[in-house]
């Protein structure tokens, strides 16, 4: 009996040692990040807080899964601030029915975000629950956290060694939420570009393991000495649609007030920041 | 044939426009070279289940209604709004109107300190479907017939000052011209006959037993002055409130004249609103002092009140919301009134303390194309429910439909369901949005 608990706890141990999972994290992380939490953290920098503030056009194309299209065009505005907190202003200038719809953002790292709703026909202004970050942008791939980001204390990463795509060289990590009841993927693997730290592509699956939704950076572009996205890619593999995000008109340090994201902003938009 | 005829044409707004376009405000440009005219076509049809009570007409909706909008916007934050209704009724004959939902002008005078004058929709507070310190005027048959829930707010004719300070942002309202909210009239809903042991008439009925049922939606004569002030404190909305007006509905009865009128009504209040266990809940409280000798001593008008509601918010997953309010209504110095009711336990104003609750999901399938809704209004004392259960499918950015029921029951036909207890309906709207 002795012999025969010895031996399955080998075969635990070899398991648990052989395990993809153990392999990769034993890749040896580049000298200039101390942990792969450093790692993601300077990436989660380069890919939502650069510049103080910035303004930026999006054109989005929705793809269902039976090839129907649908389009939003929108500005979004955004401010930095102390400890990781930002505070966003999107304005719907296209389709006609989502005319003039605003949502205002207000971002913090640890805590649920602050948001507000405002929708033209109906004169109302909603409190939407900040906690769900994870539901759809305005009916398409891209989820509200990956508007504004997932900071990367909500999980537990590994660092995986560094992988090519398209020529560049990337940086790849595996996060694992912290807490999964709140979001739908189990885990995700987000490649980062080595020179820049842009989270180039990222990678989502379900419970099961498999690849649910996919991320993708398809041009980059330096503007004002910030290198920035211009086309991203959000496919949804379990429905088979996705959105493709294309910014264009984007200004860094602009010296927006702080003072526009407010509610009173809503109803009509802060001229000149956003012109209708 | 369309017979157009413009009402109640906001002349001070338009004024305005006139004024700030030609003068000093030439600057203002529009918000692109080109016409940026948007709005929407919805052809809207309703029909009741059954044709029982005192209107006999199935028919609740049959009609077009098309809306143009377009904002100009000037360089110091200026904007025009203007939006214009259509509607066309097939239901009785041919009948078609022509309305301005919006014609107002919108200026920051200075950083802090906004004004904006003309016809607007205008509402505040948190609570949902329920109106505790919300006096704005609603159109009620919108909301009991099946159109879209947009047209349940009327606009008013009003100048709004905003100031905003490091304390708080006051929001005021002046209204000159007071307007009614807009409910039964007896034409495709039932009224309540004020002798109690009647019940449910049409308007022809009550016009024939001598009863002047012509309710003024407005009144030159009277006016209504609404303040809001607000402060955000951390993540939660606080607001205080005040009305002076009167009652949205004419819930006054004079016996010896034999007509409805609108009690002259104040009333005090105060909202919170933000998040809470990762929903969104909210409260109001309110005390309405009704502004006559007799309130609360007689059937005839209704007594102070205490409101207070809670609503709570919350989504399970990104596709699935839930949504509960409760909402408690206290009658205050009503003794007279409810020994006055001692014989009729049924009527909506005999219980001192009232109660209704809300209970709302919301499910979205197909990447937010198609939503199903159901949301249920239960009156406890007063025993009527109303259920609406709707369908909305996006084909595309420019098509919708909606597809919908409403279902209502009542013990009496005095409370806020009665009128509506035998026009269980179905609807559909086809929306083309341009």
């Amino acid at each position: 009996m002795n012999h025969r608990c010895n031996f399955i706890t080998l075969i635990v141990a070899l398991l648990f040692i052989l395990s993809p999972a153990v392999l990769q994290a034993s890749a040896e992380l580049p000298a200039e990040f101390e942990t792969a939490l450093e790692l993601a953290l300077e990436s989660y920098e380069a890919s939502y807080f650069p510049g103080e503030d910035v303004r930026w056009q999006v054109e989005m194309e929705i793809v269902d899964s039976r090839g129907r299209t649908r389009g939003r065009e929108l500005t979004i505005l955004r401010k930095n601030l102390a400890e990781y907190r930002q505070k966003y202003y999107a304005y719907f200038h296209q389709p006609s029915q989502l005319s003039r719809m605003v949502f205002l953002v207000w971002t913090q790292a640890e805590a649920d975000d602050d948001r507000w709703l405002y929708m033209p026909a109906t004169d109302m202004v909603q409190r939407i629950s900040g906690r769900q970050k994870r539901s759809s942008f305005a009916g398409s791939d891209f989820t509200y956290e990956d508007m504004t980001g997932r900071h990367p204390a909500q999980d537990q990463f590994s660092y995986l060694g560094v992988e090519e795509l398209d020529g560049r060289q990337l940086y790849l990590l595996r996060g694992e939420p912290l807490d999964s009841s709140l979001v739908e993927f189990a885990h995700y693997k987000m490649y980062i570009d080595t020179e820049t730290l842009l989270a180039l592509r990222g990678e989502f699956y379900d419970p099961q393991g498999e690849l649910h939704r996919t991320l993708t950076v398809e041009q980059v572009e330096e503007i004002d000495g910030y290198p920035t996205p211009i086309v991203q890619r959000a496919k949804n593999h379990s429905t088979g649609s996705e959105t493709v995000n294309t910014m264009s008109e984007i200004e860094y340090d602009l010296g927006i007030p702080e003072n526009i994201f407010q509610e009173r902003y809503l109803r009509r938009p802060p001229t000149p920041w956003i012109t209708p | 044939m369309l017979l157009c005829k413009l009402k109640s044409l906001s002349y001070l707004g338009f004024f305005l426009f006139v004024l700030l376009v030609s003068h000093g405000y030439s600057h203002i440009k529009p918000a692109s070279a080109a016409i940026n005219l948007r709005g929407f076509v919805e052809p809207a049809y309703s029909v009741r289940f059954d044709n029982v009570g005192p209107i006999s007409d199935r028919n609740m909706l049959n009609e077009t209604r098309f809306i143009m909008e377009n904002q100009w916007y000037g360089r110091q934050g200026e904007m025009l709004d203007l939006r214009l209704l259509g509607a066309a009724d097939f239901s009785t004959g041919h009948s078609s109107d022509l309305e301005l939902r919006a014609a107002s002008v919108f200026v920051p005078l200075t950083t802090n300190l906004e004004l904006s004058l003309g016809r607007q929709v205008l509402d505040w507070g948190p609570a949902q479907f329920e109106f505790v310190n919300d006096y704005f005027s609603k159109d009620f048959t919108a909301f009991f017939l099946g159109r879209d829930l947009e047209f349940m707010k009327a606009p008013s004719d009003a100048l709004r000052v905003r100031w905003y300070s490091a304390l708080a942002d006051f929001d005021l309202a002046v209204i000159p011209e007071f307007h009614s909210d807009i409910g039964p009239a007896g034409q495709k809903i039932p009224l309540v006959h004020p002798d109690p042991d009647t019940g449910l008439v049409s308007a022809d009925q009550l016009r024939a037993a001598g009863i002047d049922q012509t309710f003024p939606v407005s009144s030159p004569e009277r006016g209504e002055v609404h303040l809001r002030i607000s402060r955000l404190v951390s993540s939660w909305e606080t607001a205080l409130y005040g009305y002076r007006g009167h009652t949205g509905t004419p819930a006054g009865y004079d016996q010896q004249a034999e007509q409805f009128y609108y009690p002259q009504l104040a009333a005090v209040g105060g909202s919170i609103r933000g998040p809470l266990l990762g929903g969104i809940f909210w409260s109001e409280v309110n005390y309405e002092d009704i502004r006559e000798p007799l309130a609360g001593d007689t059937v005839g008008l209704p007594p102070d009140q205490f409101n207070l509601l809670v609503g709570y918010q919350f989504d399970p997953s990104p596709e699935r919301r839930y949504l509960l309010q409760a909402h408690w209504l206290r009658q205050l110095s009503a003794d007279g009134l409810r020994a006055a009711l001692v014989d009729q336990p049924d009527h909506p104003l005999a219980e001192r303390d009232r109660y209704r609750v809300q209970f709302a999901a919301e499910q979205s399938f197909l990447a937010d194309r198609l939503t199903l809704a159901a949301r249920f209004f239960w009156g406890i004392q007063v025993e009527d429910w109303h259920l609406r259960l709707e369908a909305d499918y996006q084909w595309s950015d420019a098509v919708r439909f909606y597809l919908g029921t409403l279902f209502y029951d009542a013990e009496n036909p005095a409370s806020r369901f009665g009128p509506l207890q035998d026009h269980d309906l179905i609807y559909t709207r086809l929306r083309y949005s341009f």
